[in-house]
């Protein structure tokens, strides 16, 4: 089904594009928020994403890519997010969302922020590829499709973010076994 | 309430957290926007909306389809000379020949997907093998890599495209062009290809001059075509795009005859900025 309205909106028709913008929406989302950390700024990413698929949809030539290719589109869209906003976001921290998948009360507030900033120490690749595993759930070998690299440095990048994010968690704790004794 | 330690359910517990659906109003944008955006179909060949390749050259590009050498984590292309390629605007001789062998590490192109750093010999008839080492910046964000990806890899045409929006490098072998004076015939092409290509109508040239590319004698081209599209001719082996460029294009071409064949190299850049794919070229190797 999928392919075929890909092949549809390959030739113009902007009606089962949509279609598959309704399909693939959420999910470009989800993708591009986590890295972005952004509500507003992963939605613009998605919408210049989808933008460009449009746009240049005629030049696919399989249809049974559209997925990563529309991936690769997204990650580019946010890594021009970042570095746009680079600058001032810094100062600037996005409330976490509330909704369905809002802030999970599980999650003390001090882990959120020590994820929050470990994340934000990351480079956009190194969060792309943390994205793409472990939220969207591809594969390292089509991660190494998407982004465009070698899958030995997938796994190299993924394995540095995730000790990166895990180590600021576990250095926290300590922190806050240490301030409780002295306390 | 209690609150989790273990390192890893609090990483995917935080992973979950956000927004789970895209917000209507993003949704109505994207319908807005497309509705209203023309999508980009062949600017530079002329759809006749047959497959893109005839069964032959496609069971031709996939038993040979093979990549061998895999590295990097950013895209390059090659600094101009070097072992391989000449300088763009050496001095052309009228007795060069093919140059030196490619390195017997190269790579064979496969027929689609993501290029790496390597130097690679693509389906191209005639053979020629191409380098790419130095990074694309074209519209990258810093320090992410700027994927370049392979398009077209058959014995007439090779298309790699790097960037976004992206800037590519046609090689096609021109074995016959349209008769001007007889529409829908095709003749052999014009001793002098670069000008039978410059004379086309609409054509502006900005430049001509005398180059080698991989060592043998060339006419670079630097032109801009007029308010129509213009239809050169087809392409060796694919039914359908055939050989062209779309109307109010800059585009750097080489005109380099090669064992008696006329093959055309086009740099296209939506922004005109084609000297980023020069090194590309310098790095050809013909063999």
């Amino acid at each position: 089904m999928r392919t075929r309205l890909v092949e549809r909106a390959r030739d113009g028709d902007d009606v089962a594009f949509t279609e598959l913008v309704d399909l693939d929406g959420d999910l470009c989302y989800g993708i591009a928020y986590r890295i972005l950390r952004d509500a507003e700024r992963a939605q613009d990413a998605v919408q210049q994403a989808f933008l460009l698929a449009w746009r240049e949809l005629p030049r696919l030539r399989d249809p049974e890519r559209f997925g990563p290719w529309l991936h690769r589109l997204l990650v580019n869209a946010c890594y021009e997010e970042l570095r746009r906003h680079r600058r001032w976001s810094a100062r600037i921290r996005a409330l976490p969302v509330d909704g369905p998948s809002g802030p999970d009360p599980m999650i003390s507030v001090d882990d959120r922020d020590t994820l929050d900033r470990a994340f934000e120490r990351l480079s956009p690749e190194h969060r792309a590829v943390f994205v793409l595993h472990h939220h969207a759930g591809h594969p390292l070998a089509e991660i190494a499709d998407i982004v465009g690299i070698p899958v030995g440095t997938v796994k190299s990048r993924l394995h540095y973010a995730t000790r990166t994010l895990r180590t600021a968690i576990v250095a926290d704790s300590q922190v806050d076994s240490t301030e409780a004794r002295l306390a | 309430m209690s609150v989790l330690r273990d390192p890893d359910a609090i990483l995917a517990a935080w992973l979950d957290e956000g927004p789970a659906r895209l917000p209507e109003a993003t949704r109505r944008a994207i319908a807005v926007t497309t509705r209203t955006t023309t999508q980009r179909r062949h600017p530079l060949w002329m759809p006749r909306g047959r497959p893109l390749m005839n069964t032959y050259a496609r069971w031709a590009v996939a038993a040979i389809a093979v990549v061998l050498a895999i590295g990097g984590a950013a895209y390059f292309l090659a600094p101009a000379g070097g072992q391989v390629g000449g300088p763009p605007n050496a001095t052309p001789s009228a007795t060069s020949s093919p140059t030196a062998l490619p390195s017997a590490s190269a790579a064979i192109l496969a027929s689609e997907g993501f290029v790496y750093p390597g130097t690679y010999v693509p389906a191209f008839d005639p053979g020629l093998t191409f380098t790419i080492d130095r990074e694309v910046q074209h519209n990258c964000a810093p320090g992410s890599v700027c994927g370049g990806t392979i398009d077209a890899n058959f014995p007439g045409w090779l298309d790699i495209e790097f960037g976004m929006p992206r800037i590519e490098v046609h090689v096609v072998r021109v074995d016959k062009v349209n008769d001007p004076a007889k529409p829908g015939a095709v003749i052999d092409p014009p001793a002098d290809l670069a000008a039978w290509l410059a004379s086309r109508p609409g054509v502006t040239v900005n430049a001509r001059k005398a180059v080698q590319v991989g060592g043998l004698a060339a006419t670079q081209l630097d032109i801009r075509t007029g308010d129509k599209d213009l239809v050169f001719g087809p392409i060796p082996g694919v039914a359908d795009p055939t050989l062209g460029l779309g109307a109010n294009r800059t585009v750097r071409l080489f005109v380099v005859p090669v064992d008696g064949r006329h093959v055309l190299i086009m740099l296209v850049a939506e922004d005109g900025s084609v000297t980023e794919l020069q090194p590309l070229v310098d790095s050809i190797v013909w063999h």
